[in-house]
């Protein structure tokens, strides 16, 4: 998993504050990018904020869920898991009026980027 | 190291926020607004956030647990508004105005906002202070109408071409806003499955449970799942897969004034 991968996505979008790629199981945070440093409690609390939202159970065919979208006064935060199952996700928050629509796609596409074989062997 | 005070104050500052000065770009006054509540939400300690614009301190906020005591200039502290004096809450529009004003003063034409911490004494036992919510809402980044139920109208109006079934939640009962029928019997259902979930969800900036919020739940293979809090009023709906970027969009549009 490489840091710059986390960066070229958020840079790609000016709402884009911050990604993280967390890992669900161990509610650990394997990497982060963002453009304000944050202090560990705060990432701690966004990856408190994917295991408890995406962990949400008994709606669908998985275990837990996909994605989740948290959308509130300061901006919104959306929650994706790597792929159907996977204990990763990545999260990205962003500013009030983001292009959300733009960004979806692309963190559906590096999730799957993320959860391929060659990824894993990096990781 | 000057000695031990000023280690002790970089020790504090270390544990606040870290060695590195938390900052942005600036590219207007919504970014140093944003900025700004995002600190204040952030803060739970006692502590004194001095916002500097190119390196120039501005603007300072006393802040603890997520609520904002008290704020001014450096330049004069004569000044300074204190929103912990109930005196002063009664005038809390017109302060928070002037929090806008000067925060949009020192952020005209500055290319970077950064931010310095010092650690304050305990606030007194009687100190409220303003909740972020509050202050973001003084500065134009939470529009909610006075009304909910004007806000859910104009909500499920934009949302209606996506939404399948949709329900108001209001001290276990459920109200249905849309036609009943099979899809409304599923969305009960859903209801009951994910209200234990919900009801753990953490209590923090990101997911505030007192605020207003909008939450899209996508499981595998069915339909998306939405709350929406506003103002103690709560909408469960079920909404069509793939339509996250117009729930919300539906829920901005609602949120901006009339």
């Amino acid at each position: 998993m490489a840091f710059d991968t986390l960066a070229a996505l958020r840079t790609e979008f000016d709402s884009c504050e911050r990604v993280l790629f967390v890992d669900l199981s161990t509610r650990t945070v394997l990497a982060w990018d963002g453009a304000v440093k944050l202090p560990q409690e705060r990432l701690d609390a966004l990856c408190h904020l994917a295991t408890a939202t995406l962990g949400i159970g008994g709606i669908g065919a998985g275990p837990g869920c996909q994605q989740a979208v948290v959308a509130g006064a300061t901006g919104c935060h959306i929650l994706r898991r790597v792929a159907p199952g996977a204990d990763e996700a990545l999260c990205c928050t962003l500013a009030p009026g983001a292009a959300v629509g733009a960004i979806l796609p692309r963190m559906a596409q590096l999730c799957e980027t993320l959860s391929g074989p060659a990824s894993r062997r990096q990781a | 190291m000057a000695g031990p005070a000023a280690l002790r104050a970089a020790l504090d500052r270390a544990a606040a926020h870290g060695v590195t000065r938390p900052g942005c770009p600036l590219t207007g006054a919504a970014t140093a607004r944003r900025f700004l509540c995002t600190q204040i939400e952030m803060t739970r300690l006692p502590r004194r956030l001095t916002f500097l614009m190119d390196d120039v301190p501005r603007l300072w906020c006393d802040v603890a647990g997520g609520r904002l005591l008290a704020f001014g200039t450096p330049e004069d502290d004569r000044t300074a508004s204190r929103l912990d004096d109930p005196e002063a809450v009664s005038q809390l529009s017109e302060a928070l105005q002037d929090l806008a004003g000067r925060l949009d003063r020192a952020a005209k034409g500055a290319n970077r906002i950064t931010l310095r911490t010092a650690p304050l004494p305990a606030p007194a036992p009687t100190a409220s202070g303003v909740p972020a919510e509050r202050v973001a809402q003084a500065l134009g980044l939470s529009l909610v109408p006075l009304q909910p139920e004007e806000f859910l109208d104009l909500f499920l109006q934009q949302a209606g071409p996506a939404l399948r079934a949709a329900a108001q939640l209001s001290e276990d009962m459920l109200y249905p806003l849309t036609e009943e029928g099979t899809e409304m019997e599923y969305l009960a259902e859903m209801i009951e499955t994910v209200l234990p979930d919900l009801d753990t969800l953490p209590d923090g900036p990101g997911l505030p449970r007192a605020g207003d919020r909008l939450l899209i739940l996508s499981p595998e293979g069915a339909d998306l799942l939405l709350q929406l809090s506003c103002s103690g009023a709560q909408v469960f709906a079920l909404a069509q897969p793939g339509s996250e970027m117009l729930l919300l969009d539906s829920w901005h549009r609602a949120r901006e004034p009339t």
